[in-house]
């Protein structure tokens, strides 16, 4: 039965949800990268202009009233700090800061959605699981995904995945960080009830930098895997 | 909203679930209860130690006396989304009766005044942890718990007011 359930959960996929045109789109003057992440067109040719953003992709807002612009993370920043929390392997509710998780390290974090939903479950973690090995020969310390569901929740999902310590699961409980580095996703008014949530990212950082970033638009899974991650390290 | 009490009658609203076929399915709750006698019952969180290891099964166990003294359905609601309420309700493969239903913004336990601000614990907003019995949309029984502690809430505490 669990069989069928998976694979007729793949007809309702997040992202079939996701692809809304009231999605926030990231805004920024500066144009730090060296890399042209998914958001920028690759041809963008930046110069400075003053107070007005720019946005070199054509964005949908809503109709009413002004959209609000968020400071969204690019290539070259470094992360704001904030806590996560996870169960560890006795059973106990540990938090974790952002910075002890990337100060001195190279990590890889990524965001889902939601636990538990298909393109999730299916295919963005179970890749970065299979690619850990591959990952971690190339440098990277840590592997965290991260996804504003409760601890309790991570924790089942690691085990109904049955994922060891390849890939550490972390709950952005209240979605702390994820506003904090403008990456929300509102998904409240969706029958579905799913709250604020995170954009889908990978991010590769080095000692708290952003030095790869793979933003999704909303739950979309098109720049985001390990294996795109694998290619740009 | 103040909290529902003996009396009131329930407000009507739209919960989420995934059906048997995998379908997501959007239901309210009038037109399950209208006519009817159900038993909600509400927990702070799927996946949750106190709410998966007692007062779900709990409900689960009796459900068959439950029903057996007229209670037509017996849902189980929390502030999870319908991903989680489905993966949480697979861990109950004995499972016959309770229904597992998803209040995913929390909208319709805000209707019943009964929200659990749970930010601080990481959880943001939640049910309180309650057992209601209702009769044609009117509350008999209104076992509410402060939190989320499990004092009043069980099903025998349900089973002993039929």
């Amino acid at each position: 039965m669990a069989m069928a359930a998976a694979v007729t959960s793949a007809s309702f996929t997040l992202a079939k949800l996701l692809s809304s045109p009231k999605i926030k789109q990231p805004l920024s003057l500066l144009a730090s990268h060296k890399k042209p992440s998914s958001l920028f067109s690759s041809s963008a040719a930046f110069t400075p202009f003053p107070p007005v953003l720019r946005h070199p992709k054509p964005l949908k807002f809503s109709t009413t009233g002004t959209p609000k612009i968020s400071a969204t993370i690019s290539s070259g920043d470094k992360l704001p700090d904030a806590t996560l929390s996870y169960f560890d392997s006795s059973d106990e509710l540990k938090t974790v800061s952002v910075s002890e998780l990337t100060s001195n390290k190279k990590s890889i974090l990524f965001a889902v959605p939601g636990a538990f939903t298909p393109t999730c479950s299916q295919k963005h973690l179970p890749g970065f699981v299979e690619k850990a090995g591959e990952l971690k020969a190339k440098g990277v310390d840590t592997i965290a995904c991260i996804s504003v569901n409760d601890a309790f929740v991570m924790k089942a999902w690691k085990k109904d995945l049955n994922i060891g310590d390849e890939v550490l699961l972390l709950s952005d409980g209240n979605g702390d960080f994820t506003k904090a580095i403008g990456c929300e996703l509102d998904l409240s008014d969706k029958p579905v009830g799913l709250g604020v949530r995170s954009r889908r990212y990978a991010m590769y950082v080095e000692d708290g930098v952003v030095k790869i970033l793979n933003l999704e638009e909303g739950g979309a899974f098109n720049v985001s895997s390990a294996e795109d991650m694998l290619k740009a390290l | 909203m103040a909290p529902i009490a003996v009396g009131d009658s329930i407000p009507d609203g739209t919960l989420a679930y995934f059906d048997e076929n995998d379908q997501l399915q959007s239901v309210s709750i009038h037109s399950l209860a209208a006519g009817k006698k159900v038993i909600l019952f509400a927990v702070p969180g799927a996946f949750t130690p106190t709410c998966s290891m007692k007062h779900v099964p709990g409900f689960i166990e009796k459900a068959d006396e439950l029903k057996s003294k007229g209670v037509d359905e017996i849902l189980c609601i929390s502030v999870n989304d319908p991903f989680v309420m489905k993966a949480w309700a697979k861990t109950y493969p004995d499972n016959k009766h309770v229904k597992f239903l998803a209040d995913g913004s929390a909208s319709y336990t805000k209707a019943l005044g009964l929200e659990l601000d749970l930010s601080d614990k990481g959880l943001g907003t939640r049910s309180r942890r309650f057992a209601l019995l209702v009769e044609d949309l009117k509350v008999k029984v209104a076992n509410i718990e402060a939190g989320g502690e499990f004092t009043v809430s069980s099903a025998e505490d349900i089973l002993k007011a039929l």
